[in-house]
């Protein structure tokens, strides 16, 4: 792994994201009135402040050492703790990302039975007739509760009229 | 006074007001434990068919849902790491670690008898307190309340376990999204870059199902393997064993009744705030800080006990002023005015049969809830020995459906699956998730009472340090922030003693 001040890229990362996001938000805040950016503008360049400091933290120079033990004394490195492939957390991402979509587009009564099995047959490997019952147990839970007893309009999906 | 006390009680003891506290208790029960569907949208359900009911029953069965519904919150707080309601945040993050370690029924009973003892606790402070409410409530003005918004965000970041640099961070990130949407004070739309569903901002319950429900079923799933870490070690440990060490603790519980009921009292603060407040001022108290988030009893009672305590102060604000201090309390209001109650300070003098009736529903709602709590640990704990691979998508699935029905917008569900990535990520790379939901709760609060100081003041910012009650606010914040440096230092100076008296 590629490393920078003695420190892997990976552990940069999260403060880099956040300070481009932050500056971004930044920009455009100082497109609103005086009164109306004055707390987002006090809040990021605080945020600018906070996050040089974090990745300042995170390198292994002395600097970063100090304020490690000063401010983040506890804060876990980017190399401790158990590492899980990425492929996983990629899937795990992929899986929500999926079930998200598909309730946005073919709505609740659809989406609903079809991420169970599907989730259950392939992620779970669990078997076909157990990954039918359960999707079919979660669909029947989720109607019964949601549109029986709070009377609420499940969900069309875009695809099947939904706004 | 006693005699209107006496006269609540009657009240509620007649068979149909019980009935209806225990219908209230059960739905409240069920509905805090489905993330997402909190009190409000349980009483939001209610209110039409309250219509009929006369206003003693309509406020006996408010008052079982209100009371019920933290204990059924702590219930998948503890299990899931999904809380039921917002301010069951705090109980995860001692709770799901008990959970996992096999203690899921140790905790559950603590958390239970926590409420209950909060709830009474509460109830008593509310008795004594509500004859002098207004004078309390109106201590705090547009200025005390901006410094406690902060002060809240960096007494969360400072017991964020030795990591307040990126409790600070986070914090900030939260403040940043709470900006997002229509901004009441200058009348502008923020940061929506065209989306018409963010005008409203980013809503609280979906972003919480998603930091923590989806973040840590997501989390689960790559991890693998049940919620327990060890199936063969879960012992669902017996029921009272809870119970004694809320009773070995009472220091945590009077400490959290107490913070409970004081941030119950001040409208906007909300429970939220009450929990996390509770919890890190825990943490400050105890000499072993590292043990906190790792499965420390003490961090599920102090937050239980504070947020049933201030769901009774909270009515001080909403029958006194007519200012609910949460949404629940909102909807609750609304009850309220349907049945022809009009609060007020005059309510507190016409009144007082049915507030004082609300306040013994509200406790006897609490206790009975935390009854049945403990009846149910053996069962409830079984959840976490159920396989990620089966829990996750479940979870994901209810806690996605739960977010869609707050409102019926299906935004709700995207704001959830980001928050969710985002909470995975957080965990993933070290980063406190509480300092984003202080901040989301906090941040509109903390901008509204600045814009508004800042006109009392004429612009200037000293309005922030003349007044007694934000002077005092004002200095807790830089003692906080200063406090990992004063700690070290005096760890050196204390090591350099030592050392100086061990030397010949």
């Amino acid at each position: 792994m590629k490393r920078l001040f003695g420190a892997p890229v990976t552990g940069y990362l999260p403060a880099l994201v956040l300070a481009l996001l932050t500056a971004g938000y930044l920009a455009t805040a100082y497109g609103y009135s005086p009164d109306s950016r004055i707390m987002p503008v006090l809040v990021a360049w605080s945020m600018l402040v906070l996050l040089a400091l974090d990745l300042a933290s995170r390198t292994c120079t002395r600097l970063g050492q100090a304020l490690t033990h000063w401010l983040n004394p506890a804060a876990a490195r980017d190399e401790d703790g158990p590492r899980y492939p990425a492929s996983q957390q990629v899937a795990a991402v992929l899986w929500l990302a999926g079930f998200a979509t598909a309730l946005l587009l073919i709505g609740v009564l659809y989406a609903v039975p079809l991420y169970i099995f599907a989730s259950l047959l392939l992620r779970g490997r669990r078997s076909p007739l157990f990954s039918l019952v359960a999707a079919g147990g979660v669909t029947l839970i989720v109607w019964l509760l949601f549109a029986l007893v709070l009377r609420l309009q499940l969900y069309p999906g875009l695809l099947f009229g939904g706004g | 006074m006693m005699h209107v006390w006496l006269s609540g009680i009657e009240g509620l003891l007649q068979l149909k007001e019980l009935t209806f506290l225990a219908l209230g208790m059960i739905i409240g029960l069920i509905f805090g434990a489905i993330p997402g569907i909190g009190g409000s949208t349980a009483l939001a359900l209610l209110m039409p068919l309250t219509y009929g009911l006369e206003p003693f029953t309509a406020l006996a069965l408010s008052g079982g849902v209100m009371g019920a519904v933290p204990m059924g919150g702590s219930i998948t707080a503890i299990l899931l790491n999904a809380p039921g309601t917002a301010p069951n945040a705090a109980t995860c993050l001692d709770g799901y670690p008990l959970a996992q370690q096999g203690k899921a029924g140790l905790a559950i009973g603590a958390a239970a008898s926590a409420n209950s003892l909060g709830g009474i606790i509460g109830t008593i402070s509310v008795l004594a307190v509500l004859p002098i409410a207004k004078e309390l409530v109106l201590l705090f003005g547009p200025p005390e309340f901006f410094l406690l918004a902060i002060l809240g965000l960096v007494v969360v970041a400072t017991t964020s376990r030795g990591k307040m640099l990126r409790g600070l961070v986070t914090g900030g990130f939260g403040l940043m999204v709470a900006f997002i949407g229509y901004n009441d004070v200058v009348g502008d739309v923020r940061f929506t870059y065209g989306i018409e569903y963010l005008w409203d901002g980013v809503h609280l319950v979906p972003a919480l199902i998603g930091l923590f429900a989806v973040a840590e079923m997501m989390n689960l799933m790559v991890k693998g393997g049940p919620v327990a870490k060890d199936a063969g070690t879960v012992k669902v440990t017996r029921m009272m064993s809870g119970v004694i060490e809320t009773f070995r603790h009472p220091g945590t519980v009077l400490r959290g009744s107490i913070v409970g009921t004081v941030v119950g009292a001040i409208p906007g603060v909300g429970g939220v705030v009450a929990s996390f407040l509770s919890y890190s001022l825990t943490v400050q108290a105890s000499k072993d800080q590292e043990s906190f988030g790792k499965g420390n009893i003490k961090g599920v009672i102090a937050p239980e006990a504070a947020i049933n305590a201030k769901d009774g102060s909270a009515l001080i604000p909403t029958l006194a002023f007519g200012i609910p201090g949460s949404a629940e309390m909102a909807v609750f209001l609304g009850i309220l005015v349907l049945h022809g109650l009009q609060p007020g300070p005059l309510m507190l003098v016409q009144n007082q049969t049915e507030i004082y009736g609300l306040v013994w529903a509200l406790t006897a709602s609490c206790i009975l809830a935390s009854c049945i709590g403990l009846v149910l640990v053996r069962p409830l704990a079984m959840i976490t020995l159920i396989e990620s691979e089966v829990l996750a998508p479940v979870v994901i699935c209810i806690a996605l459906i739960g977010s869609y029905a707050i409102d019926g917008q299906i935004g709700n569900v995207v704001v959830s699956a980001v928050f969710g990535v985002l909470g995975c990520l957080m965990l993933r790379f070290d980063y406190p998730r509480l300092t984003v939901v202080v901040a989301l709760v906090l941040g509109g609060m903390a901008e509204r009472n600045f814009h508004q100081s800042m006109i009392m003041g004429d612009g200037s910012w000293l309005i922030f340090a003349t007044r007694w009650v934000s002077g005092i606010l004002l200095a807790s914040i830089i003692i906080l922030l200063g406090s990992p440096v004063l700690r070290a230092l005096i760890r050196r100076i204390r090591k350099q003693t030592v050392v100086a008296a061990g030397a010949p």
